[in-house]
Parts: C-alpha cells; structure tokens; sequence
C-alpha cells in the first residue's frame, strides 16, 4: 500500500456530467510515479490520434505529485496536461500553491476531465462529496480569476482552494493559463483554453483529512534534515530576498536577457526593471506555497497611477518578455501587466512574446495601424502593451489576432513577418537568448511542450556549477560541460537534466531545490519517497522513470507526426549572429548538440524518434 | 596595472553599499584584495572563502561576461577597461 | 505566578508556507494534515499570513466554559485537556475567543496548542516566537502587529467555516 497519497483518481465525464472514483494504480506509479509521469501514460492511452485539442476529444489531467502535501521542502506542485491548443503537441504546465496538497487532503491525487459540457460547470469537491455545477447560475462564468476565487468562496465557505481560467480561458486564447490560488499559474502550453473548450470553470476543493505517512516514527527527524540543508543552502537568502527577480541583472551581464524580440540578449534599460528597482520601490512581502521554505514568491503594490494594483507579482520570466523583449523600462506596466495577466488568467511568457512579435513587424514596417485598429506599437509602448493585454484575453479587435499566439498570427499576416517568430513547434521561446546559453537552444528544441526552459532546465552552465558536473558526470566533462557558450557535451547535459526534472515533477517538487541550487539529488528524493509513500526505489530507478517518462512524451509527440524536422530554433538564433553584449558574434550550434543528444537518447539521428532497442529498455515497446 | 570597472549585484551590493568600482588591478586575485580593502571585513566575510581566501561557494566572479574558473582563474590577468562583475549565488529561469 | 507564556507570530513576516501545522500534526497525531494540527494558518489578502495558537489567556474562559472540568491549568502555566474527561459537546470552542480550541476530527475531543514549541523551531521564516504578554508588547511597540489582529479579527476567529 502506498502511503502519504490521497489515493483516488477522479475521473469527470463532462458530456454525461459523470463523476467516477477510481483507486490509484500502483502498478502505474512504480512504472511513472504520480505528477506528470502518470497523467504522460494516462493521456497517451485516451487521447486520440489527430484531434482538435479544442475539441471534446481532447482530455485533461490535473495530478498532485507522490510527495504533493509531504513536508519536504517545497512540497507544493501540481501539473495540468493534454493535448496543447497552442502547439498541437504534447503540452503540461506546473505550479505550486496549495491547491494540490487540499486536493490531496481531501483524498484525490488527480483528476482526469473527458468529453466537454454543454453549460458551463465547475467542479466542488469537499471530501467525498464531488459535484459538478453550474458556473452560470453561480455567477462566476465570465469573470476574472480573483472574483472567481471570491465568489466561490463566498458560496463554499473561505477555507476552500481554488483554481480556475479567467476570461482568456473561457475565449480560447491559445495561451491562456490555468491559475489557481488566485496568482499561481499553469501557464505555459494554453491549457486554460482547454479548460474553455470543456466549459469547465473551475475546481474548487476542501479536504480535511489526513496523510498518513510511511515512516512516521522517523518523519520529523529525517525532514529536520532535509530543512536544515535547504536554509543552509548558500541559494536561500537571496532567493527569499528577491525571488527569482535579481536574474535579471545576470542575465543581462551574459548577454542571456531577450530584448527586443530576441533580436539580442542585452537591454539599455535594465536597470529600471531589476530586482533591485522592485525591492526598492513595490516590494510587500516574500510568500511560500504549501512546504516551501525558499518562498521566492513576491508580493508588491504599485501604489498610485494608472497602474496600481497589489498582488502576487513577478517573477524574472515577467520582467523580461513584458521588459526587455518589448523594449519597455517602465516597471510600474511590467507589475501591473504581471498582474494582469494572472487576473485574466494568461501566460505571461506567450503573452510578452506575441507582442514583440508584434512590435519588430511594426518597426518593420509589415504591420500598420490598419491592421492593429490604430494601436501604437512602437517598441516599449507600454499603454498599448497594457491595452493588447486586456484585447487578447477578451479577443477585441487585434488582440484576436494575437491571441492565436505568434505563429498564427504572423501566419494569417503573412508578409514576412513568419521571420520574427521566436517560437519551437508554435510555442514561444521563454526568457533565456539561447545564443548566449547553447544548453537553453537546445533545451528548447527538446523539450516535449515546445519551446520551454523548464523541462530540462539545464542550469548547470549558467553561472557555474562545476563541483555539481563532477559529481553527476564526471570530471573528464570539466571545463566544455560548463562553459556555457561551449555547444560541447550540451546534449549529454540536456539529457541528463530532462530526466531528472521529469521524475521531480511527477514527485511535486519544486525545481528550486533540486535542480538550482541542486541541493536535492536522486538519492534525496528516493529516501523521501520511503520515509513518506514507503516506496523502496533507488536513485537509479528514478533516473530509468524520468528517461521512460520523457521517451513516453516522445512518443506521443511522435503520434502527432514530430520528427527531427521539428526540433528546429528560429534562423536568427542558428544564422545570425549575436550583435551586441558579452556574448556577441555567438550563434547556436544547434545540428551538433542534436546530434550528441539523440545519440545519448538511444534515439534515431535521422528522424529523431526512440530506436527500438531503447524502448525495448524501458518498457515502451508496445507503445511505439 | 590595468584599470577596470567592478560591478556589485544582489546581495554583494548590499555590503559595498555601491553598485560599482573602478579601480588599479593586476589579476583577479590582486583584486579581490583591494576589494577587501576598500570594503573591509563585512565584505570579505560575505563573499571570500576565510580558509582559502577564494570565491564562496556558488559566488560567481565574470570578467566580459566569463566565468573567471573558464579563464585563468584567480590568476587571470586583467586588461584596461574589463568589466567585471561579482555575483552572489543566483541562477534559474 | 510566572508570566504565562504562548506562541504567538507576525503576519506580516509568516509566508504562510504551513510548516508550523504540519510539524504539529505530525508531531502529535502522526500525520500530515492542517485540520488536525493544533495552531492555524490562514493567509488574509492582501499579504497577511496569520499563524494562529492558543493566546493562553490568564482568565481562561475554556476552563470555566466546561461542565466537565475537563480542562485544567498545569503547574508550568499551560492548558490542558483532560481526554478522559472531556466528552467533546465543544463549550470550550464555544468560550475560546480565539478559536485556539477545536473539536479533534477523529478522536472527538477537544484539542489544542500546549505551548511545546515544536514549531517554533522550525519556522522557517522565523515568524513565530514563545512569548509573553510583556515581551510581545515590547517587541510590538507601535502596536502595529497587535492591530492587524485586532482589524482582522472577524475573518482569522470565525468559527463558522472551520471545517
């Protein structure tokens, strides 16, 4: 039996307003853990070949991780995951907060949402009591993320967690994120338009029971342990005095921050959106989610202007796609637009980078003021940044156009403007100029959900993690592995970072803590995984998991006809070179890293897809 | 002698009370004595090594955007008008 | 009498992050679970996170609320519930001011924070300390901590909406 879980899987029949509990699979959980690893099987088994992902066709899975609720530092994570509105190919998105440990109290480990309703409804869970209901007659169809949460706690008492689409969900936008804890977002892979598509509103949840943990004798002792190391981590007190904002100025200083469409990865007016700048002048307070102790989440107000508000609000990714990848130093817009955007329930990142798009077609000259209905979009134009944010979520004029993401839009303009699409496989490229950081061009060429940072997150060469590369691979790699404008055994690094990051998120762990600062590793993770679900898997299990989780994603993607074709960066990050910064004259050595990675995969060279024998390995064979 | 332009980030700053420096350096490692002297025992508590006198651990010095441990390392010879930056440990996306 | 002493934290510094509740879940009931857990953690918007414990009142309306004399006050100060005493009809919850008494899910019974500090070590943000009524307001000398209580006492004592 396994411990520390809720134990049951819902499963929500939105056409027949259905509701089934089934028991967690543990044969399942020793094959993929619970998280992203168990809804990767769970969706490559339901989700049919050649779908609209906006159809009723497409399924949706929401799933706590197996230490989800544990006290293990930064316990808090929960994952959405389908078929991706935005990339047509396999799309996940994570957040913290405390939805996914009540989800848990209340004995659900995850829910999986099929067919789609024909009102609107939410999904109320208090225990065992589950209902769908009507989200029109409760007043929160139509409404931003906040009143939702508001509203619903009015009518199921203020001790319920929600999460929910605001009105970018509800209108499709492709990007639109799925929130929860009114400022969390899963944002990345425009899941919250899933969530619209389905009709389903929201899911609000209220468990008062318990955890039972598999060791509980020597709990508190071990946890004191795992504590300990994460507030002695040299990490810790910057990240709870600025969260993740004072990357800002690294980023800048490697020449690795996105401005201006990614046309180079340093920005004049750096300074008026740092960390600093924020700490100086709107920070409130830092906050954690459910079990964590670096609480890199901020709090701030801007207190008078057009542009006050107080709210969770941000982070890096943020500062620099409504920053500096549109040319824009006002802060105060940066805040607010954060703000925004969660309000409206919509990725910051797509949303930032769609209009970068927008601005360098502009500057350009491919796009007018006819096409835009009179919106200025000249580079750092933050009233009409703020404008489009609030049009894309509504789909009001050109903010209809936007809200397809970059790569429809630019595709409906037509008019060359298809070259300042910075996207992978229609996704927009998150906040990393990977000419600067060849791991992060390839990371995001690799990475399942298209272009994202996250699902490898290979960080080790960023800004120096070489006792750590020796320790995972050994000296011989020392210095090319960390050298990060060194295209050299990026793909073994890449590879290897996928597999542990996979396996962190189908525990519900944070990154911070694993991956940077990697105070975490297999065997941390493996000994909490005893102590509390009283599973006995060693490091090198987890590892096998991470790599069948990732060949599994492969494989679905695979389905949907991605090859090596795919994998592919935009020619200005392969063909034009770096202009300007610490890391001028760079271009991404992309077809070499490729290589190195595929090879290390045990996948093909030529059509980049798993050989046989790989899968064979790792139990995939049926699945090809 | 070279002169050069020492940046301060994040909590580094917080202990020189400045965002940046320029001063007379030969090497890294010249310069990070002058560093601590000019700044005192609060920095060299906060960013120095007391054992080895080096970088703590997962403090990041860069000269031009590189890591000095991809140069020559604390004996990497410093050229008029570097610019070099000393981080305290940050990272991520 | 010595100065009776209680747990007792800053909203504004606690991150919310429910360490203190899961130690003392964990710690008392062998379990993970903020239900069970004998201090409450509710996050106020905008930013305020009250970590919330038996204030320890020197008159104690709990002890003379109960018909069964169950409750008592140790010779170290501290408020205790006799279990084989208290039959859970919750007059204490009733009396408690502070809803720092609750009824226990499983076992029936009244229970609540004996001032052990278990979580006081290990917050994390260092938001929760042992104190005093003397002590805390010294540490609290505009009184500004107090009146975040004191303005947000309807919503963080409500008793309503427990479970």
């Amino acid at each position: 039996m396994i411990h520390g879980v809720g134990g049951h899987i819902l499963w929500v029949d939105l056409t027949k307003g259905s509701i089934e509990k089934r028991p967690l699979d543990e044969d399942m959980i020793k094959e993929y853990l619970l998280g992203a690893g168990y809804l990767s099987r769970i969706l490559f088994d339901h989700i049919p070949k050649g779908i609209d992902p906006l159809s009723e066709k497409n399924v949706l899975g929401m799933a706590t991780g197996l230490l989800t609720g544990s006290m293990f530092p930064q316990a808090s994570r929960h994952v959405i995951a389908g078929l991706s509105p935005l990339t047509d190919v396999w799309g996940e998105s994570h957040a913290a907060g405390f939805w996914g440990a009540e989800l848990k109290f209340a004995g659900y480990d995850a829910i999986v949402f099929t067919g789609a309703s024909k009102n609107p409804v939410y999904l109320n869970i208090k225990d065992e009591d589950v209902q769908l209901l009507d989200a029109e007659s409760a007043g929160v169809w139509g409404k931003d993320v906040f009143e939702t949460d508001d509203i619903l706690k009015a009518k199921h008492g203020k001790r319920i967690r929600t999460l929910s689409i605001g009105q970018a969900g509800e209108n499709r936008v492709r990007f639109a994120a799925v929130m929860n804890d009114r400022d969390r977002a899963s944002a990345r892979s425009g899941l919250g338009a899933v969530m619209g598509a389905k009709r389903l509103k929201a899911v609000s949840v209220r468990g008062t029971g318990k955890l039972d943990v598999a060791d509980p004798k020597n709990y508190l002792k071990q946890i004191d342990v795992f504590h300990k190391r994460m507030m002695a981590n040299p990490f810790t007190p910057g990240r709870i005095k600025y969260g993740t904002t004072s990357l800002l100025e690294l980023m800048q200083h490697i020449g690795r921050l996105p401005s201006y469409n990614m046309k180079q990865g340093v920005f004049d007016g750096f300074e008026k959106i740092s960390g600093d700048a924020i700490n100086q002048n709107y920070f409130v307070k830092a906050r954690a989610d459910f079990s964590c102790l670096q609480r890199c989440g901020r709090y701030t107000a801007v207190r008078t202007g057009p542009y006050a508000f107080e709210g969770g609000a941000p982070e890096f990714e943020t500062q620099s796609s409504m920053g500096s990848r549109c040319g824009n130093d006002n802060l105060e817009s940066v805040l607010f637009g954060h703000h925004l955007a969660n309000q409206y329930g919509i990725d910051t990142i797509s949303l930032g980078a769609t209009i970068s798009w927008a601005m360098e077609a502009w500057d350009e000259g491919l796009l007018t003021a006819e096409d835009t209905g009179g919106i200025d979009l000249s580079w750092g134009n933050h009233e009409s940044m703020i404008n489009l944010t609030r049009m894309i979520a509504l789909r009001e004029g050109f903010g209809d156009v936007l809200a397809e993401g970059s790569a429809r839009a630019a595709q409906k303009i037509g008019r060359g403007t298809e070259k300042f699409v910075m996207t992978v496989k229609k996704q927009e490229i998150a906040g990393q100029e990977p000419r600067a950081q060849k791991s992060m061009g390839l990371a995001a060429v690799t990475s399942a959900r298209g272009a994202d940072h996250l699902y490898s997150f290979p960080v080790l060469d960023e800004a120096g993690f070489d006792e750590d590369i020796k320790e995972r691979f050994g000296e011989q790699y020392l210095p090319e592995m960390a050298d990060r404008l060194n295209p050299k055994y990026k793909g073994i690094m890449v590879k290897e970072c996928e597999d542990f990051m996979v396996m962190v998120e189908s525990v519900g762990l944070c990154k911070y803590g694993t991956q940077i600062p990697p105070e975490f590793y297999y065997d941390d993770v493996a000994l909490a995984l005893k102590i509390h679900n009283g599973l006995d898997l060693t490091g090198k299990d987890l590892q096998v998991i991470g790599e069948r989780i990732v060949n599994l994603n492969r494989l679905f993607n695979a389905r949907v006809g991605i090859t090596r074709k795919d994998d592919c960066l935009p020619d200005r990050l392969t063909k034009v070179k770096a202009p300007l910064g610490p890391s001028a004259g760079e271009v991404v050595e992309l077809d070499m890293m490729l290589d190195e990675y595929y090879t290390t995969r045990g996948w093909d060279l030529k059509t980049g897809l798993p050989l046989k024998e790989t899968l064979k390995r790792l139990g995939l064979s049926r699945d090809a | 002698m070279a002169h050069v332009l020492v940046k301060f980030f994040a909590t580094v700053r917080e202990v020189t009370g400045v965002k940046s420096i320029e001063l007379e350096a030969e090497t890294i490692g010249d310069l990070l004595q002058s560093l601590v002297q000019t700044y005192g025992n609060k920095f060299k508590d906060t960013v120095l090594n007391n054992d080895t006198g080096e970088l703590k651990q997962f403090f990041s010095c860069m000269i031009n955007g590189r890591r000095i441990e991809l140069l020559d390392g604390y004996e990497t010879v410093l050229k008029d008008d570097d610019a070099v930056a000393l981080f305290p440990p940050v990272g991520g996306g | 009498m010595t100065e009776l002493k209680f747990v007792f934290g800053d909203p504004r510094v606690c991150s919310g992050c429910m360490t203190c509740s899961n130690t003392c879940s964990m710690f008392y009931y062998k379990v993970i679970s903020p239900t069970r857990a004998r201090n409450r953690v509710l996050r106020i918007e905008p930013a305020l996170d009250f970590p919330l414990f038996c204030r320890n009142c020197e008159d104690a309306p709990c002890i003379k609320a109960c018909p069964e004399q169950a409750l008592m006050r140790t010779s170290k100060g501290v408020v205790i519930i006799n279990n084989k005493k208290c039959v859970g009809h919750g007059e204490c919850v009733k009396a408690c001011p502070y809803y720092a008494i609750r009824i226990h899910p499983d076992t029936g019974k009244a229970f609540k924070c004996i001032q052990c500090g278990q979580c006081v070590e290990r917050c994390p943000a260092d938001a929760i300390w042992m104190t005093t009524e003397s002590e805390l307001a010294e540490k609290d000398q505009d009184g500004s901590m107090m009146d975040l209580y004191e303005q947000q006492k309807e919503e963080i004592y409500d008793k309503e909406d427990s479970i």
